[in-house]
């Protein structure tokens, strides 16, 4: 069963995440920034989707240039208290403009769901050991907020 | 006071509900302790030595006699009959069921209360002047800006996962009565040349076991990039905050590791790449929040001091004047101090029947407002000069009327062993001494100013860095013992004591104060403060008299 | 020799709690003095219960304390600490109700 929870629902995931080398998986890939760095060229020509994965201490300007095209970012969450992939994704999103998809990777849990989602990430690969229906009740916790909400679109906060 | 709106309620009543489905959640084993403990912390639940413990924030330390009588009932019903009220202008119950914290958040969420973020790793309750809106020494009233930073803060998606807690203090004052140069952040109301409201901006301060004082990376911001500038903070801070050593976590770490300079140029890089129009406090926001704070309605009084006759006649009125009452921005009004200290009281307890008395005067004497401070007292803030003689008489009978009010015995303490697990050593046993010790008042008032504190481990929540005598608990193979410091201040030229000598055991430590305070009255020239003599004599001319003829501890 | 007593919080009301361990069986006492009194190696085995004990989700951070046990089956604590723990706050309101 899928882990993966985008628009409300969990969904098919379609990608394959790529070690730091070795052979590439068909069809789409998530690659890390150092092998997006390094094999840069040959990637974008690829057929196939792409996406990076960026580590928390990873400066999302690296991809300043290339999220155009790029379909995919992942941010980790290495321990659901590290908080660093917030302000990764407020930046991608509201700094950068990047429009893909925003994945949260790692130790993620129900409870920090919604704030995720108000950084700008749109999809969430579930920890393999909680329930996602359970999960899915987090976007229902808060009907209100007291931050204005984290545009997906370029040109920043409305 | 604030009052909140649709969207407060709302927020407030699903924060309850969120919480209470999360201990749902731990107590069927959806959750484990430790995915748990980070939710339960941000909603002010801690599990402390003997119990589980909640931390009630009380806003820029406002509250209302109903909101006091809330907090009494919850003490009762939920509690032991009594709470605790913090040097960060919360109130603590020592023994909550974690199977009926959500109804007490409940019963908070009635009257506008929460428990939010008055723990964890994420922006803490803001904490302000208790004078605030009262002291003549006003540039600005503080509090609007707390409200708006708490309205900012509250559940902040980027921000609720730092590497370690983050406190903001205000002041609006020209005397700093909120500690701002010990936060994380301290923002101090200030006019530019043109009489424009901003704000001079610190870094980086706070106490714990590295205490460090604030640097300033601004001096002046405008107060409507209030906001965006903080988030800039919290940016930089977030991103580059350590968190492989919970002890080199908090920002102060950060901003010595680069430099208060550098780090003040990588706010200033943040901010300017922000949204900062977005960001603005524009006009209409700061008045709507303003409003809530507009002054009550004052009478038009005819004699400006009525109290002074009686004072004549009575010298213990006169005492009471002397200590525990300030004057008042509005000249016929007073504000008045209520100590929770003396008398062998647990500094800073008050039990359910205190509060509901306190809140009947409130309501009686001054517009049904109190006030918390960081001193661990009650104030209340607007009474007219010529209550001040019943409300006395009230206090009295109710055995809240001690004159001590910034004297020896008005001591700041943490709850110590007696309650934190993280304690290394009993804080309240020391202050019930040293009170035993003074007990004289007139002597007291012929000491004067002389602020004690005492921290029961090194996370100095008692701050006693920054007393004019300090006092720190530590365990050394099991025994209690305990180090004294002289000469620290919160206030402007803030400064952090120094240490006096080898730590000394409990039985101890009052008659070192008493020594220590024999110095001052020795040696001080006239008007001269506890501060400025220790500054001037330096530590060794007291450590000589505290430790002839004592048998120390080794150090 | 030495001795422990293992120790943890009720999960649902915070309060300090015992292990007391009876032939087979145990329990979680909230009287200190009715804990009971291992040795090093019962220390181990008790240990693993109140660690079960807690993934079940009736305890948390439960913990061996060192103790001196008077022979009888009592003790009494060696840290200042662990005594306070048991024994409630030493001051104030706490003690007049
Ligand atoms: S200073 Fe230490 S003992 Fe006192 S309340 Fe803070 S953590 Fe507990």
């Amino acid at each position: 069963m899928s882990r993966l929870i985008k628009n409300l629902a969990l969904v098919a995931d379609p990608w394959r995440e790529a070690a730091a080398e070795g052979p590439l998986p068909d069809g789409d890939v998530i690659v890390p920034l150092a092998r997006f760095t390094a094999e840069r060229e040959a990637l974008l020509a690829r057929e196939g989707r792409l996406g990076v994965r960026l580590s928390p201490d990873d400066d999302p300007a690296a991809l300043a240039g290339d999220l155009g095209h790029l379909d995919l970012v992942a941010l980790a969450f290495p321990r659901f208290t590290d908080g660093r992939a917030y302000s990764q994704a407020r930046l991608l999103r509201e700094r950068l403009g990047f429009a893909g998809e925003l994945r949260a990777v790692g130790d993620v849990l129900r409870d920090q769901l919604l704030l995720m989602a108000r950084c700008g990430f749109d999809a969430f690969e579930l920890r393999a050991d909680k329930d996602p229906d359970d999960a899915l009740g987090a976007f229902a916790d808060y009907s209100v907020a007291y931050q204005a909400p984290v545009s997906p679109a370029p040109g920043g906060r409305v | 006071m604030y009052r909140y709106d649709q969207l407060d309620r709302t927020f407030v009543a699903e924060r309850v509900r969120q919480f209470r489905d999360q201990v749902a959640r731990r107590l069927d084993g959806r959750l484990t302790e430790d995915e748990f403990k980070p939710l339960r912390l941000q909603n002010g639940l801690y599990l402390q030595l003997h119990a589980y413990m909640l931390r009630v924030a009380i806003p820029y330390g406002v509250l209302s006699s109903r909101q006091l009588r809330a907090l009494a009932a919850i003490a009762r019903t939920y509690d032991k009959g009594y709470g605790h009220y913090t040097t960060r202008q919360n109130i603590q119950f020592n023994w909550i069921r974690l199977d009926q914290a959500a109804d007490v958040l409940a019963a908070l969420a009635e009257v506008e209360m929460h428990a939010i973020q008055t723990s964890g790793n994420c922006v803490r309750n803001v904490t302000t002047d208790h004078l605030a809106g009262i002291a003549p020494d006003e540039i600005a009233d503080p509090r609007p800006y707390c409200e708006l930073l708490r309205q900012w803060s509250t559940l902040h998606p980027e921000f609720s996962f730092l590497p370690r807690k983050f406190k903001i203090a205000v002041t609006g004052a020209e005397a700093d009565r909120a500690a701002i140069a010990v936060h994380d952040i301290g923002l101090r109301l200030v006019l530019d040349a043109a009489g424009a409201v901003g704000f001079e901006v610190l870094v980086g301060g706070g106490l714990g076991r590295t205490p460090i004082l604030g640097s300033v990376i601004r001096r002046f911001l405008p107060a409507s990039d209030l906001l965006g500038y903080v988030e800039a903070i919290l940016r930089v801070y977030n991103r580059y905050g350590r968190r492989d050593n919970i002890y080199k976590a908090r920002i102060k770490i950060l901003v010595k590791a680069l430099g208060a300079e550098a780090f003040g140029r990588a706010v200033e890089a943040e901010w300017q790449a922000m949204d900062r129009d977005g960001m603005a406090i524009d006009a209409g926001m700061l008045d709507r929040v303003a409003t809530h704070f507009a002054p009550p309605a004052y009478a038009e009084l005819a004699d400006a001091a009525p109290e002074r006759a009686q004072a004549m006649r009575e010298p213990a009125f006169a005492r009471w004047l002397a200590r525990n009452v300030l004057p008042h921005r509005v000249p016929c009004y007073r504000a008045v101090m209520i100590a929770l200290k003396g008398g062998g009281a647990v500094p800073g307890d008050a039990t359910a029947e205190t509060m509901e008395r306190v809140a009947d005067l409130a309501e009686l004497f001054s517009f049904g407002e109190i006030r918390v401070t960081h001193t661990q007292n009650l104030v209340l803030g607007h009474v007219a000069a010529h209550d001040l003689a019943a409300l006395w008489h009230a206090l009295r009978v109710a055995g809240l009327a001690n004159p001590v009010v910034g004297t020896v015995t008005d001591i700041i303490a943490c709850p110590g062993l007696d309650y934190c697990a993280l304690a290394t050593a009993r804080a309240i046993p020391i202050a019930q001494a040293i009170d035993a010790a003074f007990a004289d008042v007139a002597e007291l008032h012929d000491i004067g100013d002389l602020r004690i504190n005492i921290s029961g481990c090194i996370n100095s929540c008692g701050h006693h860095h920054v007393g004019d005598i300090g006092i720190l608990g530590v365990d050394k193979r099991g025994q209690e013992v305990y180090q004294l410091t002289l000469g620290g201040s919160s206030a402007d030229e803030a400064s952090l004591g120094t240490i006096l000598g080898p730590s000394l055991p409990p039985d101890q430590v009052a008659g070192a104060v008493r020594r220590v305070v024999d110095v001052y009255m020795e040696r001080r020239e006239p008007g001269e403060s506890f501060l400025a003599l220790v500054r001037r004599l330096g530590v060794d001319a007291f450590k000589a008299r505290v430790y002839g003829g004592l048998e120390a501890h080794a150090a | 020799m030495e001795h422990y007593v293992i120790s943890a919080n009720s999960l649902r009301s915070g309060a300090v709690v015992w292990l007391r361990v009876v032939g087979d069986a145990f329990g979680w006492t909230e009287a200190a003095a009715t804990a009971s009194v291992g040795d090093a190696a019962q220390r181990d085995a008790w240990l693993a219960i109140a660690e079960a004990e807690a993934r079940q989700n009736r305890v948390v951070a439960p913990y061996a304390v060192d103790v001196v046990a008077d022979g009888a089956g009592g003790f009494t604590h060696t840290s200042t600490r662990e005594s306070v723990r048991a024994g409630g706050p030493t001051v104030g309101n706490a003690l007049a109700r």
